[in-house]
């Protein structure tokens, strides 16, 4: 009679478990087509720390403090900065070695003009690890900034100038 | 460990019984680099002997090296399936050593975290302990299941397994437009497909035979190993820090501690499975209540704590993460020890896994929910 029972409540277990099989097969499938398709990152990913451009006269707005140089835990900034007629400093070479960053925000949080954000952009490969070296030239982010979603469905643009959420 | 002669059966010798077989460091169900030396005679299990270290990153030594604000996205790294706890336990540490308040809401929003954080971890080990004993089904609902909270900290910090969220002082930042709504969501959802899994895998039969009396620690034992978490409260040890000890916001909030019975593998699952419930209570509570105000307490950016020592502990989803600081009065800390829960699971491994068959380890090792990144540091 035991052995009677004990089958047939296995049994009942799985009918239980095929049935949960049967109504996840007819749910609609949540996997993303990615290369084909574009994933348009959220408000705020943390793709690679770069500068914020002034839309007006096409220059960065990070006058050279090193305080995001100092903050990093790895030491991976390297600024060298030059002066300006009306005496104002700012940066003739900005260097990255983002192979070895590990996107942390802490270089964001440090800089005291909002210089500096983080990219939303996230398709780094590179065939030679120099070219993961990022300078001044590939550090500025595209005037028009990035489009990127909202929790709530909607999309905005973020990188410009003014922006940067620490 | 070194492996002694003794073991090898000597050649043309038929009558050596016990032999010595590795497990690892490359197995799919160690999850992570780790190898078991097992013991066996025949299919028995005559004893199982952990040999870690391939992970070893040093972390307790760079620490020493960088700054305290520094070594936030560091702790990260160790339990990487529950990174937000590993940070709380940090800087709930330098806050207790350097007297910082820290701002109620942003107390709120530990919780909150931590608790989301709790789930997704949950979910990896529910996944896994199921792609062990041989079912893949559960693995893939569980990882859809954990993409909804991971987009959730995509959205809160940006990024989705290494967050950087907590700062000494508070959280890096409120959250962002939509938060709440998608929590919402997904609190509404995860009750359902909670219930969808009991019925898939938890109270499958073959689930059942493969756990029920298996891997056993008594009560008495697992104390005096260290255990803690749900692999202490499957031994029937009514313990849990975040209500006997509360730290951050969690005095707030009433939920259930899951206890089992008999400490074998099906009652360290049933355990943590439970949590995941008693979890959603609480981020539910958060959510009513959450206070208004402030998340980051005014620190200054070159912080200096007194010279001292303090220990702080939280419950990760593992078991009791401590974080013993020392400080010499400058900038960066003089010595920070790591207690990792999985370390002193793993020394229970050899008293679970003695008289068992060779398959069960697997189920066994997955019982214990270990992460090899935490064990190693
Ligand atoms: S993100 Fe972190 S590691 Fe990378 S440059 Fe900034 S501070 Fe350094
Ligand atoms: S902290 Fe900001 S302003 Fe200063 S060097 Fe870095 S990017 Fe430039």
């Amino acid at each position: 009679m035991h052995n009677l029972t004990s089958l047939l409540t296995g049994f009942w277990s799985f009918i239980c478990g095929l049935w949960v099989t049967l109504v996840n097969t007819v749910r609609p499938p949540v996997t993303f087509q990615y290369p084909e398709k574009y994933y348009v990152p959220l408000e705020g990913f943390r793709g690679y720390p770069a500068l914020v451009v002034d839309p007006e006269t096409g220059e960065t707005k990070c006058n050279g403090c090193q305080a995001c140089a100092r903050a990093c835990p790895l030491g991976v900034i390297h600024i060298e900065t030059a002066q300006r007629e009306d005496k104002k400093r700012y940066p003739v070479e900005w260097r990255l070695e983002f192979g070895r960053c590990m996107v942390c925000n802490l270089c964001v949080e440090a800089c005291p003009f909002g210089a500096l954000t983080m990219s939303p952009e996230y398709e780094f490969a590179e065939y030679r690890p120099e070219d993961l070296v990022y300078t001044l030239g590939n550090l500025k982010l595209p005037p028009e900034g990035f489009e990127v979603r909202r929790l709530d469905g909607s999309t905005v643009r973020t990188g410009l100038a003014g922006g940067g959420r620490g | 460990m070194t492996i002694t002669p003794e073991f090898r059966p000597a050649p043309g010798d038929l009558e050596e019984h016990e032999f010595l077989v590795n497990m690892g460091p490359q197995h799919p169900s160690t999850h992570g680099v780790l190898r078991v030396i097992l013991r066996v005679d025949g299919e028995r299990l005559v004893d199982a002997i952990p040999d870690i270290g391939f992970l070893h990153r040093c972390f307790e030594k760079v620490a020493e090296g960088w700054t305290y604000q520094q070594v936030v996205p560091l702790t990260d790294r160790l339990d990487y399936v529950s990174a937000m706890t590993n940070e709380l336990a940090y800087v709930m540490a330098v806050e207790k050593l350097a007297g910082i308040e820290v701002p109620e809401r942003a107390q709120w929003l530990r919780v909150l975290v931590a608790e989301l954080q709790r789930i997704a971890s949950h979910l990896v080990w529910f996944g896994t302990f199921a792609l062990d004993l041989g079912a893949t089904t559960p693995f893939l609902y569980a990882i859809r299941e954990r993409e909804h909270i991971l987009d959730l900290f995509e959205a809160l910090c940006g990024a989705r397994l290494t967050y950087s969220y907590m700062r000494i002082g508070g959280v890096r930042g409120d959250l962002p437009p939509g938060f709440v709504g998608k929590t919402r969501e997904f609190l509404k959802l995860m009750p359902s497909r909670l219930r969808e899994y009991e019925n898939l895998f938890m109270k499958n039969r073959i689930f059942e035979n493969r756990t029920k009396g298996i891997g056993r620690v008594t009560a008495e034992e697992a104390v005096a190993y260290g255990a803690s978490g749900p692999t202490l409260r499957g031994s029937g040890v009514d313990w849990d820090l975040r209500r006997d000890e509360p730290y951050a916001a969690y005095d707030r909030f009433e939920f259930g501690v899951p206890v089992g019975q008999s400490g074998d593998v099906y009652d360290r699952a049933v355990c943590r499975f439970k949590e995941m419930y008693e979890s959603l209570k609480i981020i539910e509570q958060v959510l009513d209540g959450l206070p208004e105000g402030d998340v980051r307490a005014k620190v200054p950016r070159v912080l200096k704590p007194p010279a001292g020592d303090v220990y702080t502990r939280v419950e990760s989803p593992r078991g009791e993460v401590g974080v013993y600081l020392v400080s010499d009065g400058g900038p960066k800390p003089y010595r920070v020890k790591w207690r990792a829960p999985s370390f002193a699971h793993l020394r229970l491994l050899p008293v679970m896994a003695k008289g068992h068959m060779v398959a069960d380890i697997v189920a066994i090792i997955g019982s214990i929910d270990i992460i090899l990144g935490e064990v190693d540091r």
